[in-house]
């Protein structure tokens, strides 16, 4: 038999992949030559060996980490597409003659040079440049700010350039139209600022005050916000929205994610009380909570906190 | 009721961004696993996994179900493996050197500071310093097959080669594995 075709068994041996008729071949093949069956010992006794060495594992906080700056980037990517495809049609609307641009000063000589090197030949746009304010003043208008030069040599006949693209959008509804709800879910996870999340929050919470059904959309980007979102303000009236749902297994594993890992202990005592109110709600706590808040109160190093959830433990097996 | 994976990246593909977290989140700590293995680095390893997503994210709306999800996915994880140190190398002006002591020294092992446990923390380094020695190819696939137990035909699928090729850099490594550790276990 080929060294080569011994070596592949053997290998494929170690690793439990060999058929029974495979692993006969080689049984039968190390039975007759020693060297063979010397090497082969070799092999499952670094097999068993590194078999034995247990990696570390992935904690828990290592992939809660991951996955808030990979919601982050996320973020930049669905504010990124809009921008590309807003870009297009700003674009196209540049080419046509008759066309307003906002820019100011120096930028507009390079957004000038830009057009020139876009422009189809033939054409004789007639381009004014006015303030980007004035231009914002007229409903509908798309309106370009921050120019961000990417090539501004212009030597080969080419420039090349972003900018923001802005139009205002007039949205008038109600509350509890599934396309503005959409588009409050959409602020709620998207949104860079803030402010305009947390108003997008208490939206929802009146939406939610109002009726008690909720779509399952929403109270995932709430669950979300709560775990992830980077403003303590924010997360604190994601918590206090949920509440207003109702207490469930989902509210109540997005509850034990925040004592566990929140960074803001004022979060961390709200998510008690949260549970604490849920308790006396009559609803029941299992002993996977208990379990959880046990393993909390022994790395909790916040005095009050760990009081805190001593109690409540207490309070659930009363 | 739990959605399947094709109703989920549907969703996703409609624009719906909580749909995409739910399909991504059943996946990401086998993908932050393997990262983190292939990297031994906890901070590279978040690269690779935030890296491998986007991607994801922005290949979805072209995914057309011709394989399952999670061949495109670690198809997409063990290319930004294997691309990574490049990109870094590119990014970074950080020293070769200086990127290797940031790497043992990363992730902890664990165990309490006792005989055993230093013991133990120098099995752990050995055989980090000896994963470190593999080339890319090499190191992924020895990862992929001895901590996260994918079969070679799996790992063939992922990685877009013939089987022999894995069973190729399979042997490869686990020879120099050997060699590198075998006052250890002798």
């Amino acid at each position: 038999m080929k060294n080569e075709r011994i070596k592949e068994l053997m290998l494929l041996s170690l690793y439990g992949e060999l058929n029974a008729e495979d692993q006969k071949e080689l049984d039968d093949y190390i039975k007759k030559h020693p060297d063979a069956r010397k090497e082969f010992r070799e092999w499952k006794r670094f097999g068993t060996f590194v078999s034995e060495q247990t990696p570390p594992s992935v904690t828990d906080d290592l992939l809660s980490d991951a996955r808030t700056q990979l919601r982050s980037a996320l973020r930049g990517e669905r504010n990124r597409i809009p921008v590309m495809v807003r870009l297009r049609e700003v674009m196209s609307e540049l080419l046509r003659p008759a066309v307003v641009l906002s820019s100011a000063g120096m930028l507009s000589l390079g957004l000038l040079l830009g057009y020139c090197s876009f422009a189809p030949s033939g054409t004789e746009p007639y381009i004014v440049l006015q303030t980007a304010a004035d231009d914002a003043k007229q409903p509908g208008k798309t309106f370009i700010e921050n120019i961000r030069f990417i090539d501004n040599d212009a030597s080969d006949g080419e420039v090349e350039f972003e900018f923001n693209a802005v139009a205002p959008v007039h949205i008038k509804g109600r509350v509890d139209d599934p396309e503005i709800q959409r588009l409050l879910t959409h602020a709620l996870l998207n949104e860079s600022n803030a402010g305009v999340r947390l108003s997008s929050m208490q939206l929802i919470r009146d939406q939610a005050a109002v009726s008690r059904s909720v779509d399952p959309a929403i109270k995932q980007a709430l669950i979300t916000s709560l775990k992830t979102d980077a403003n303590p303000g924010v997360r604190n009236e994601a918590l206090r929205v949920l509440q207003q749902y109702g207490f469930d297994d989902d509210l109540r594993d997005a509850l034990l994610h925040v004592i566990e890992h929140d960074e803001n202990s004022g979060i961390r005592v709200a998510a008690i009380n949260a549970l604490e109110l849920a308790k006396m709600d009559g609803n029941r706590l299992d002993e996977a909570t208990v379990k959880a808040l046990k393993e909390q109160i022994a790395k909790e190093e916040n005095n009050y906190i760990r009081n805190r959830a001593v109690n409540l433990v207490k309070e659930i097996y009363q | 009721m739990t959605q399947t994976d094709d109703e989920l990246i549907r969703r996703s593909q409609a624009g719906d961004p909580t749909a995409f977290e739910q399909l991504i989140f059943r996946y990401d700590r086998n993908v932050l696993a393997i990262a983190a293995r292939f990297t031994q680095n906890s901070d590279d390893a978040k690269d690779i996994y935030q890296e491998s997503l986007i991607r994801v994210y922005k290949g979805l709306a072209g995914f057309e179900h011709k394989s399952e999800f999670t061949t495109w996915l670690y198809r997409i994880v063990t290319n930004v493996c294997l691309t990574f140190k490049e990109r870094k190398r590119r990014l970074n002006t950080v020293s070769l050197q200086e990127e290797k002591e940031e790497a043992f020294s990363e992730i902890p092992s664990g165990g309490p500071g006792t005989d055993a446990g230093l013991h133990g923390e120098e099995i752990d380094r050995r055989i980090r310093s000896a994963l470190q020695e593999l080339s890319p190819k090499q190191r992924l696939v020895f990862t992929l097959r001895h901590y996260q137990e994918y079969k070679v035909k799996e790992i063939a699928v992922m990685m877009e080669c013939a089987e022999g090729t894995v069973k190729k850099y399979l042997f490869e490594a686990t020879q120099k594995m050997r060699d590198r550790l075998h006052d250890l276990y002798e």
